[in-house]
């Protein structure tokens, strides 16, 4: 059975915060290509965030919870460590009761993994329609730089049996455990990364070439076939470089790329990613995506559009980085502690 | 149906009472009712008595009759609490004037009693939110001043009441308060102060909230054919109404009329054979402000919609077209739930007989008083008429 | 704290969270939340339906410091003031909820709004959720 992406939906949460809040702080600010990036108010995070998405993926493509046969759930910072998620989201959407759910973690690679696996929960024929969503919204010790970066976003996307729409070709993985590279131990809020500069920067550009080339040769294709390539992990003035070692020009990479405006938004961004760059993606382009896990691995599919998709006005990724309320710094840290918890 | 007649009433200052617990503060009222059957009256005679709380903080929600029992030595006798909210004693009040009138005794006793200044303020706050509508009013993140407000602002979009109006419902009971040394807020306030005051759930600010309250009242009622065996001025009971809502706000259709208000309203003037004009004071039930602008309306003082025009044309104070609320009012005498009703009780039987403690807040010529007391947002509602 | 316990919340998820009415099946009338006997006429069939979430502002308050109740008490040292509005849904029936993504000179009676899936409260462990409205977006 083929799996095609029907519909994809977004979410962005209103409130931002400038790069020159953090100047007047702390007189420094280690991500210097992020200029501004999405704070979750104290009343979301990514359970309500997935809502927003997942509710939007559905209006795109005018289709009913009803439909829908299975949802899973991807996040770095799910607000449950033990209890599912994903059947929180179902609920809020008023899915049937006869579906299949799944909380996928772990990893910023994990959100592109909910979606390999929804193409295969569609083709094997376990559901016809399966929706994944993956919400993020990472922190780190406010005191060190990497939550500098910290963003929140949430992206949902459509897989179905029955419609057209952007066709999964083919897909390749690779596994690589590595040290020392964002991590986050069982019971710690605070994401941590040990800076070993050069030495991940080659082990992750050997995982990423390995990943993408070994996709592209299984497929029998070169760089010159695809439109568009999406590549997500790092930040975007890397992502240019990795992606020109690769032979991909700018102009094929910088549709994807939004981080600057967003922040980091762990699990997320891939999907949000893949959904702006569907969303006026036309016939027959074809995209390639490789999400890169740190300290894991990566993940890479290629994709070719049988059918534009649909977004409806207010709904498109414009719309949501439009649609903007900055906040000062000290605000910014009473929501990270609420969000913390006690 | 028998004639009933209040022989004697009593209440305590409302406020603080940190020497005394519910029972005691009870009975202090209690007392004080005693005496005032100033030609005699032995406890002894009491056969049913209704007391009205709200729960005392929770420190004793069962079998409080029994409380009563004790500190006002009526043990033995049937004693029941009863419960609606703000409305507790009003309703007490009515079960004592049933069992009355239905010839199932001859003398009773009715009152009440809150505690709540002992309260730490989370409790407190827990306990303020208890008799609204808890699973969607309250986790919509609201308590009372919330569910007024929303009343309110309805008020003022349906019929152009003006915000200023509400804080002239404040102005009024204020300064009655300050003259009534049993109010818990003896101070007067300016319509200026009161404009400027703090937010509390806009519309409403600071002065539009009534206060928390320790506090009792009681009254003794018995056959009106006996009552002039305890007193020379029994006042008598001429009407009695009562009416319910539904719980939370949003379900009802109107938010600018309390039905419950308008049915209890209509049994009593009917009841009584009275109209609206032929009543010479009120007591109204005035947790916040807009309940008085909107009981101006409900009990028929003047027509919906004009409640804003009749405070503000100064007709509810002494010497207007219906003096209300010169106790004070809740607003300044103070609100100790289950002891507001029986309180109004109070001040209609002192006004109704001339013996009002201030001379300045003396309605002259008060033949026939209205007492309205409303429970939580308007669930329920008592109104009394009594005359001389 | 007051106590609405686990299986009182969850008995009403679906109005929660997804704003699920019960239209009566004699008069028409879509209730929510959920009651045994219709609001109107008494009778106790009813079809469900997801409602749109959308409708307009009947009326609202701002909740200042101190008039919250203690389950919000986390809340309003957050942000301070908050908005609870009465939203009279398009589908007829009125519900009560905060307000959420909008600010004070926005909220006016008549304002049409949509529904928003937030965090409302916490309480014996369990993030308890819900919806709240901003005002609705063109388009």
């Amino acid at each position: 059975m083929s799996a095609e992406i029907v519909s994809c939906g977004i979410h962005l949460p209103r409130l931002r915060i400038k790069r020159d809040e953090y100047q007047k702080t702390w007189r420094y600010f280690a991500p210097r290509w992020l200029e501004e990036k999405t704070v979750a108010d104290f009343d979301e995070d990514p359970i309500t965030m997935a809502v927003e998405a997942a509710l939007n993926a559905l209006r795109n493509a005018d289709l009913d919870a009803s439909q829908i046969d299975a949802l899973y759930f991807a996040s770095t910072s799910p607000p449950y460590a033990e209890k599912l998620n994903a059947s929180t989201v179902a609920t809020a959407l008023n899915c049937r009761s006869n579906i299949a759910t799944l909380d996928i973690a772990s990893s910023n690679k994990c959100g592109i993994s909910a979606l390999l696996s929804g193409f295969d929960h569609v083709e094997s024929g376990r559901g016809r329609l399966c929706i994944i969503v993956a919400a993020d919204a990472p922190i780190a010790d406010p005191t060190g730089s990497l939550d500098q970066q910290m963003g929140a976003a949430a992206a949902s996307i459509i897989i179905g049996s029955e419609q057209v729409g952007a066709l999964m070709e083919g897909s390749s993985s690779i596994t690589k455990d590595s040290l020392g590279e964002r991590f986050r131990r069982e019971g710690h809020r605070y994401l941590q990364t040990v800076d070993l500069g050069r030495y991940q920067e080659a082990s992750a550009e050997e995982i990423v070439t390995s990943c993408v080339t070994d996709l592209m040769e299984k497929l029998e294709r070169t760089v010159e076939d695809y439109d568009f390539f999406v590549l997500h992990g790092f930040e975007d003035g890397r992502t240019i470089d990795l992606a020109k070692r690769l032979g991909f020009e700018d102009g094929k990479v910088t549709r994807a790329m939004f981080s600057a405006k967003v922040g980091d938004s762990g699990a997320a961004s891939p999907v949000l990613a893949l959904s702006k760059v569907l969303e006026s993606a036309t016939l027959k382009q074809h995209v390639i995506l490789c999400s890169y896990g740190p300290g894991a691995g990566a993940d890479a599919l290629s994709l070719v559009v049988e059918a534009e998709m649909k977004t409806n006005p207010g709904l498109r990724f414009e719309d949501y980085l439009a649609r903007k309320e900055y906040v000062d710094y000290p605000t910014y840290l009473k929501l990270r502690a609420f969000l913390g918890g006690n | 149906m028998r004639q009933v007649a209040i022989v004697g009433v009593g209440q305590t200052k409302f406020g603080d009472h940190p020497d005394l617990g519910a029972g005691d503060l009870f009975a202090q009222a209690f007392n004080e009712a005693v005496v005032d059957a100033d030609k005699g009256f032995d406890p002894k005679l009491i056969q049913e008595a209704y007391v009205g709380t709200l729960g005392v903080g929770g420190g004793q929600l069962g079998n409080f009759a029994a409380v009563v029992g004790e500190a006002t030595k009526i043990t033995g006798i049937p004693i029941t609490r009863v419960e609606n909210a703000c409305a507790s004693s009003g309703f007490a009040f009515r079960s004592a004037f049933l069992a009355i009138a239905s010839g199932i005794c001859d003398v009773a006793l009715a009152g009440g009693v809150e505690k709540m200044r002992d309260l730490a303020p989370d409790r407190l706050r827990y306990w303020l939110g208890v008799s609204g509508d808890t699973e969607w009013e309250r986790l919509a993140g609201m308590t009372f001043a919330g569910v007024y407000a929303l009343m309110a602002q309805r008020h003022i979009h349906q019929y152009g009441t003006k915000e200023e109006q509400l804080h002239m419902v404040a102005v009024k009971n204020h300064k009655y308060g300050a003259d009534n040394p049993k109010a818990q807020l003896q101070r007067a306030i300016t319509l200026d102060q009161a404009n400027k005051s703090a937010s509390v759930s806009h519309p409403l600010r600071l002065f539009d909230c009534c206060p928390t309250s320790d506090g009792a009242s009681a009254a003794i009622l018995c056959d009106a054919e006996m009552a002039r065996k305890f007193t020379g001025t029994p006042i008598r009971i001429l009407g009695v109404g009562a009416g319910t809502d539904r719980l939370a706000l949003f379900r009802r259709e109107d938010f600018t009329t309390l039905k419950a208000t308008a049915y209890a309203a209509r049994q009593a003037y009917d009841m009584a054979g009275l109209k609206p004009r032929d009543i010479s004071l009120a007591e109204v039930h005035d947790c916040f402000t807009i309940a008085e602008i909107m009981a101006y309306e409900d009990l028929g003082f003047c027509k919906k919609g004009e409640g804003g025009k009749l405070i503000e044309e100064g007709q509810t104070y002494i010497g207007g077209q219906i003096p209300v609320n010169v106790s004070g009012g809740l607003k300044a005498k103070g609100h100790p739930i289950g002891a507001t009703g029986v309180a109004q009780i109070y001040e209609i039987t002192n006004q109704l007989r001339g013996k009002t403690d201030k001379k300045t807040r003396q309605v002259p010529n008060a033949r026939i008083g209205l007492a309205h007391n409303v429970g939580g947002s308007g669930a329920t509602a008592t109104v009394h008429i009594l005359g001389r | 704290m007051a106590y609405v316990s686990i299986p009182t919340y969850s008995r009403s998820l679906p109005q929660r969270y997804a704003l699920v009415g019960a239209k009566c099946n004699s008069c028409g009338i879509v209730n929510i939340p959920r009651t045994l006997n219709c609001l109107k006429c008494g009778a106790t069939q009813f079809e469900p339906v997801k409602l749109s979430g959308r409708g307009k502002i009947y009326s609202y308050t701002t909740i200042s410091r101190g008039a919250s109740p203690p389950e919000f008490a986390t809340q309003q040292t957050l942000v301070g003031s908050y908005h609870v509005a009465v939203v009279e849904l398009d589908e007829g029936p009125k519900i009560v909820a905060q307000m959420a993504d909008c600010k004070s000179e926005e909220i006016k009676i008549g304002l049409p709004v949509e529904a928003t899936f937030r965090r409302i409260y916490e309480d014996e462990g369990m993030i308890r959720y819900g919806v709240k409205f901003r005002p609705a977006r063109t388009g």
